[in-house]
C-alpha cells in the first residue's frame, strides 16, 4: 500500500467533504464560500502531487471532481442562486395549519369600532 | 365598472406565508384580517393582526412575534390604496385587477402593486392573490445565525370572500 497516496487521498476527501458540510451549516453562512475555495485549492495541490504517481491518476481525478463539486456548490448557494426567483408551488404545500388557525377577529362593539376606524381611513 | 355603489367588507380571509430554504420550510396562517372596499371610489383597506399568525411550532411563533416582527411595537400590518382594473360583481367571471397602495409592515411603508384575481360566481365574490415580500424592504432583520433557515423573500398567498358591508347602528 502506498501510504503517501492514501494520506493524500484521505486529506483531499476530508477537505472536499468539509467544504460541502460547511456550506450547509447555517452558523458559518457566507464564510462557507471562502472555506470551500481554500479546500478546493488545497485539494488541487494534493492532486498534482498524487498525479505524479501512475497508480494515483484515477484516484486523483475522483478527488478533483469531488473538490469541484464542493466549490461549485458553495459558489452556487452563495452567489448564483436567485433566492427571489424561487417560487412556492401552493398546490403542493401541506396546508396543515388550516384547522389550527381560527378566526379570532373581535366581535360585537369592538369589531364595529374597528370597522368604523377602517371606514374613516378609506381613501386617506 | 366596479361592483355597485356599496361598501364591501371581508367576510372571511386566509393569509398564508411560506419561507422556503434548503434547511427548513416555515409556514404560517392568519384568518383574522379585517378589510373594506368602497365600490364607488375603488378605495380599499386591509388590516392584519400580526399576533394572529399561527405556526406549526409555538417556538417559531414566539420568535416571529418577538424577534422579527416585534408585534408589541408593530401590532398590525395595513395595506391601503386603490383598486386598478374593472370588474362586474353582477356578472359571473374571473377578473384580474391590481391593488395599488401602501403596504405597512413592521412600521415600514412601501408602495406596492399587488395582482389580485376577483371571482364572481352566483352572487358570491371571492378573491385570491400571490405575491412576494422582501423582509429587508420592511426593516425585518434576520440574525446571521439563522439566515440559512429563514428566507430573505417570503411567498404570501391571500384568499377570501367579500360581503356587503352593513354598518351597525
Amino acid at each position: 500500500m502506498n501510504k503517501k497516496l492514501l494520506f493524500i487521498g484521505l486529506v483531499s476527501i476530508a477537505l472536499a467533504f468539509f467544504g460541502v458540510m460547511i456550506t450547509i451549516i447555517p452558523v458559518i453562512g457566507k464564510l462557507s464560500l471562502f472555506i470551500n475555495l481554500i479546500a478546493f485549492l488545497i485539494a488541487i495541490w494534493l492532486v498534482l502531487i498524487s498525479i505524479k504517481q501512475a497508480s494515483g491518476k484515477v484516484f486523483a481525478v475522483i478527488i478533483l471532481v469531488l473538490s469541484l463539486v464542493s466549490a461549485g456548490f458553495g459558489i452556487w448557494s452563495n452567489f448564483i442562486q436567485d433566492k427571489s426567483a424561487q417560487k412556492v408551488d401552493w398546490e403542493k404545500v401541506d396546508h396543515k395549519l388550516d384547522d389550527k388557525a381560527k378566526d379570532t377577529r373581535p366581535k360585537g362593539d369592538s369589531l364595529n369600532k374597528q370597522m368604523d376606524d377602517l371606514e374613516k381611513s378609506l381613501g386617506n | 365598472m366596479v361592483m355597485s355603489q356599496a361598501k364591501y367588507s371581508l367576510k372571511d380571509s386566509k393569509i398564508m406565508f411560506y419561507s422556503k430554504t434548503a434547511l427548513e420550510d416555515i409556514q404560517a396562517v392568519n384568518k383574522s384580517s379585517i378589510g373594506l372596499v368602497d365600490a364607488s371610489t375603488k378605495d380599499f383597506v386591509v388590516k392584519v393582526q400580526i399576533k394572529s399568525f399561527i405556526f406549526d411550532k409555538a417556538l417559531m411563533q414566539e420568535h416571529f412575534n418577538e424577534n422579527y416582527m416585534e408585534s408589541d411595537k408593530f401590532p398590525t400590518a395595513v395595506f391601503k390604496g386603490k383598486i386598478e382594473g374593472a370588474f362586474d360583481a353582477s356578472k359571473d367571471g374571473s377578473y384580474p385587477v391590481k391593488m395599488n397602495g401602501k403596504l405597512d409592515v413592521h412600521g415600514v411603508v412601501k408602495d406596492r402593486i399587488i395582482p389580485v384575481t376577483i371571482v364572481v360566481k352566483n352572487g358570491m365574490i371571492s378573491f385570491n392573490s400571490e405575491f412576494k415580500l422582501v423582509l429587508a424592504d420592511h426593516g425585518i432583520k434576520v440574525p446571521k445565525i439563522v439566515t440559512e433557515k429563514i428566507a430573505e423573500v417570503v411567498d404570501v398567498k391571500v384568499e377570501g370572500t367579500l360581503e356587503l358591508y352593513v354598518k351597525k347602528p
